[in-house]
């Protein structure tokens, strides 16, 4: 679509604040399953993203025809929309601005042959199956996007994007005399060079194999260590509710609380949309420039996250967390990490001395209650025993809560666990965990 | 959407290679949404979406492709960057088509799309004004009204031709509670196929009381104790637990590939012999129903367990074919981005003879799980978790104090065969269920059931 000439028919009709988004996307994946490629596919697609302030009102379509035809019918639908919106509030983002530029692409990516990427998959499939026959199923698959994107506003904002990424995925069924385990490993990055079939392979093995021979234990509190994988979780949740939003409705745990101690003093969280990883996010969906931060420093709120609605209600400068949510102008949060502490994971493990070691929670979406922070959620993880990971423990749940947990933090580890693309975390050591079996 | 002589150009420039099955899929599909929140109309969204999804068939290997830039150019290289994954010669073509027609089995009397907002909005008012009314504790009530429309159209390499239409709507209500630092919420979500009738015929101020007492009286509840305990699992979206674990476990992409708890049990006692289930993607104007499923295939009302014996799975022509059986009308997608598979519909076990009162009166201690929020499944061993929304203690054959905060975890093999009494209130659900090939609107259900016994976690200590 020709955005100048989307922009000129709305200054037709006496529209000047415009924003438009455009995003297109093309992947390939394939799957290895019983030595056949199972699955093999490709596509391309685009949408476009409009809102224009009508009568002080934000009105939004998303469409993916993008087509010049389509210019009319947008038009028409936004009108339609601000008619009968009530809440009068739109604007756009008007500051002159230096943006950080990155794109996390990686053009030797494309040239690597789709055959290369299904020999892998065959690669893998052979080597986790000559490693135990107790291993009863294998799949792998490998998926590769490459994304661009385009922002445009009325003010002269244009700020353009691009990224790419491809990632291998197994899953093993391990049956140890009925017992069935299964194990999933994921390895995401741009740079093919990167991936080691044996590192890999030797990865999910190993992670399979620590399921067998689990253990019972009994119902009851115990002090515990979330792996870095849960903690990541579990801030998503705890830093989705300064949403600034929320605090003004009166919906967040978070109100009222700006500069006050909301968590433990060893807890300091960070985000970080400027450094040089997938997560790499120079603006909002406002067009607000992203800034690296202390969220959290030393427990002690520092601020909430804004859009530039909210930013005006609370008159504080937009923070850079706009972004398209339910066809309006909502809140996220950018990447999010915990500080590491200084004790390495064993270190902290030692210091517990008996316990659980959390290493996966299921089910967040229906178990995790954001607004009271109360979850109970099926859970994956092993007996501490003596200061040393044990053996892993038959199905449990645990319960806690989200604020209480950030609360009362013990002890948080070194980064010593990739997560994702980069990314590092932390573990951390919690008392009184309540753990059901 | 797309004319029969381009079809046919596609897939048989797609069967060039070997591939013994091909089939386009178009879909144009507008969604549309109000945003009511606190009162406030926040946003009014319109989106609109229309592309193709291509899939090949060869033997056990499956190929899937999708674009939204749709023209013969684009089409003809999707077909030649798919059919890259076959090196064979040419074993089919296609040389015409036969349309076939599709009877529909949930006629829109008054679509969502042609009626004036202004109706639609004091539906929301009335929502709003009922929650924010029902107790100062709630303060901010969230509605959404949502409809789609979708315009089908497949084409495949048996020369058939199918056209279908399906309009969903539906009605959200969350209201949050709040007294100093503490916060919760209460939510509702029915959904339909049947246009505005489905909102005009809701009780929304019943609906709206509903969602706001259950906010508020989590607010005040106690933490759940945790350990094994009878649980007694309410009607309605209760009905999530059989869904997720057993439901996804007799889906065709699990069995066909051993990857089920349930796979090679056809005819074996699955379950306790007072279950009987089904999935029944053809109940009038349900918010899973579906005139074919998303391979042209007539939906089906699939017996899944007869009085404990596993009965059927539920199949999609492609996962079939490792099973050496033809689908069965359950080949589902959320839309064109998704290659189809096998997937549920309005899925329920069926009535009992139990009265809820003599379920209750039955257990002297246990949980009575009123409503579940959700939870999912891992089909290769059956275990699950699901999330206890509403909750209460059961004493003494009395329905007891209120609890928040409890999940039920175990595994779907046990349980079915764990169920000793079946109600005679069954009632269905809606939800989004996301699985393999994207989310797409079920119907859970179920009578009130009680399950013998069940790990309950929660935060409250041991159950006294």
């Amino acid at each position: 679509m020709n955005v100048n000439k989307l922009f000129a028919k709305l200054n037709e009709k006496g529209i000047t604040d415009i924003e438009y988004r455009y995003a297109s996307a093309s992947s390939f994946s394939c799957g290895v399953f019983r030595h056949e490629l199972s699955n093999y596919s490709a596509s391309t697609s685009t949408v476009i993203n409009v809102d224009a302030v009508i009568d002080h009102k934000l009105a939004m379509v998303t469409t993916e025809n993008t087509s010049n035809n389509n210019i009319d019918s947008i038009v028409n639908q936004l009108f339609e929309a601000a008619k009968y919106t009530t809440k009068a509030e739109g604007e756009i983002y008007k500051e002159k601005n230096k943006y950080r530029h990155y794109n996390h692409f990686n053009k030797e990516l494309i040239n690597v042959p789709h055959q290369k990427k299904i020999d892998y998959l065959f690669m893998i499939e052979e080597k986790i199956k000559a490693l135990d026959k107790r291993i009863e199923e294998v799949e792998v698959g490998y998926e590769e996007t490459f994304r661009q994107g385009l922002f445009q506003n009325s003010a002269g904002i244009r700020l353009k994007s691009k990224k790419n990424e491809y990632s291998f995925v197994a899953s093993v069924v391990i049956n140890d005399n009925g017992e069935k385990k299964t194990e999933f490993l994921v390895f995401s990055d741009n740079d093919f060079t990167k991936f080691n079939v044996d590192n890999f392979v030797k990865e999910i093995y190993e992670k399979a194999l620590k399921k067998l021979n689990p253990v019972n234990i009994e119902t009851k509190k115990y002090k515990a260590v979330f792996d870095p994988e849960v903690v990541d979780t579990l801030l998503d949740f705890y830093i989705g509710q300064l949403n600034a939003e929320a605090i003004l409705k009166n919906s967040s745990w978070f109100k009222d609380k700006l500069n006050t101690q909301v968590a433990n003093k060893r807890v300091t969280i960070l985000e970080t949309p400027l450094k040089r990883t997938h997560e790499f996010i120079r603006a909002d969906a406002q067009g607000v420039p992203c800034q690296n931060r202390a969220i959290i420093k030393k427990g002690i709120l520092l601020t909430y996250l804004h859009n530039l609605e909210t930013a005006r209600k609370f008159n504080v400068a937009p923070t850079g967390h706009a972004a398209i949510v339910a066809s309006k102008i909502g809140i996220r949060p950018g990447p999010i990490h915990l500080k590491p502490g200084r004790l390495t994971k064993e270190e902290l493990i030692a210091k517990v001395g008996n316990g659980v070691y959390i290493t996966s929670l299921e089910g967040l979406h229906a178990g995790m209650n954001a607004q009271s922070g109360d979850f109970s959620l099926k859970a994956e993880g092993f007996v501490i025993k003596d200061g040393k990971i044990d053996r892993f423990i038959n199905m449990m749940t645990v319960a806690s809560n989200l604020f209480e947990i950030f609360n009362n933090i013990k002890a948080i580890s070194q980064n010593i666990e990739y997560i994702k693309n980069d990314v590092f975390a932390p573990c951390i050591y919690i008392d009184n965990i309540s753990v059901s079996v | 959407m797309i004319n029969q002589s381009l079809a046919k150009l596609v897939l048989n420039e797609a069967l060039k290679t070997g591939a013994d099955f091909a089939e386009l899929y178009i879909e144009d599909t507008t969604s549309h949404s109000i945003n009511y929140d606190n009162g406030i109309v926040e946003a009014i969204g319109t989106t609109s979406s229309l592309g193709v999804g291509l899939r090949l068939l060869k033997g056990n290997r499956s190929v899937y492709g999708y674009t939204n830039e749709i023209n013969k150019k684009n089409l003809l290289d999707l077909a030649n960057k798919l059919n890259a994954a076959f090196n064979e010669s040419q074993i089919k073509m296609v040389d015409s088509f036969k349309t076939i027609k599709v009877k529909d089995l949930s006629p829109i009397v008054d679509s969502y799309f042609n009626t004036p907002i202004e109706e639609k909005l004091k539906m929301l008012e009335l929502a709003h004004q009922t929650m924010k009314n029902y107790s100062p504790l709630i303060t901010r009530t969230i509605c959404l009204m949502a409809a789609s429309r979708k315009n089908v159209e497949i084409y495949n390499s048996d020369g058939l031709h199918f056209k279908d239409y399906k309009e969903r709507e539906r009605f959200i209500m969350e209201a949050i509670a709040s007294e100093g630092d503490k916060h919760d919420i209460g939510f509702i979500g029915p959904g339909a196929k049947d246009g505005m009738n489905f909102f005009r015929n809701l009780d929304i101020v019943k609906l709206a009381k509903e969602t706001a007492d259950d906010a508020i009286t989590s607010l005040h509840a106690k933490e759940c104790p945790a350990g094994k305990m009878p649980v007694v699992i309410g009607n309605g979206f209760g009905g999530v637990l059989f869904h997720e674990s057993c439901g996804h476990p007799l889906e065709a992409s699990a069995v066909a590939r051993n990857l089920s708890v349930f796979a090679g049990k056809k005819g074996e006692m699955i379950a306790s012999p007072i279950v009987t289930a089904y999935d029944d993607g053809t109940i009038p104007h349900a918010w899973g129903s579906n005139n074919i499923d998303d391979e042209g295939n007539l939906t089906n009302r699939t017996c899944l367990i007869k009085n404990g014996i596993l009965n059927e799975y539920l199949i999609d022509n492609f996962n079939g074919r490792r099973m050496n059986e033809k689908g069965n009308g359950a080949c589902r997608r959320e839309s064109y981005k998704h290659e189809p598979t096998s997937r549920m519909s309005n899925t329920y076990i069926d009535n009992g003879s139990t009265p809820v009162e003599e379920i209750i009166k039955n257990t002297k201690l246990g949980l009575y799980a009123k409503k579940l929020g959700g939870g999912s499944v891992n089909p290769v061993n059956g275990e699950f978790e699901f999330a206890v929304s509403v909750g209460y203690i059961i004493r003494d054959g009395k329905i007891a104090e209120r609890v928040r905060g409890a999940t039920l975890i175990g595994k779907g093999e046990e349980i079915l065969k764990n169920i000793d009494m079946v109600g005679n209130d069954l009632e269905r659900a809606q939800g989004i269920c996301g699985a393999s090939s994207g989310n797409i609107p079920t119907d859970v259900g179920q009578p009130t059931i009680r399950v013998k016994e069940l790990v309950v976690g929660g935060n409250g200590g041991k159950l006294v």
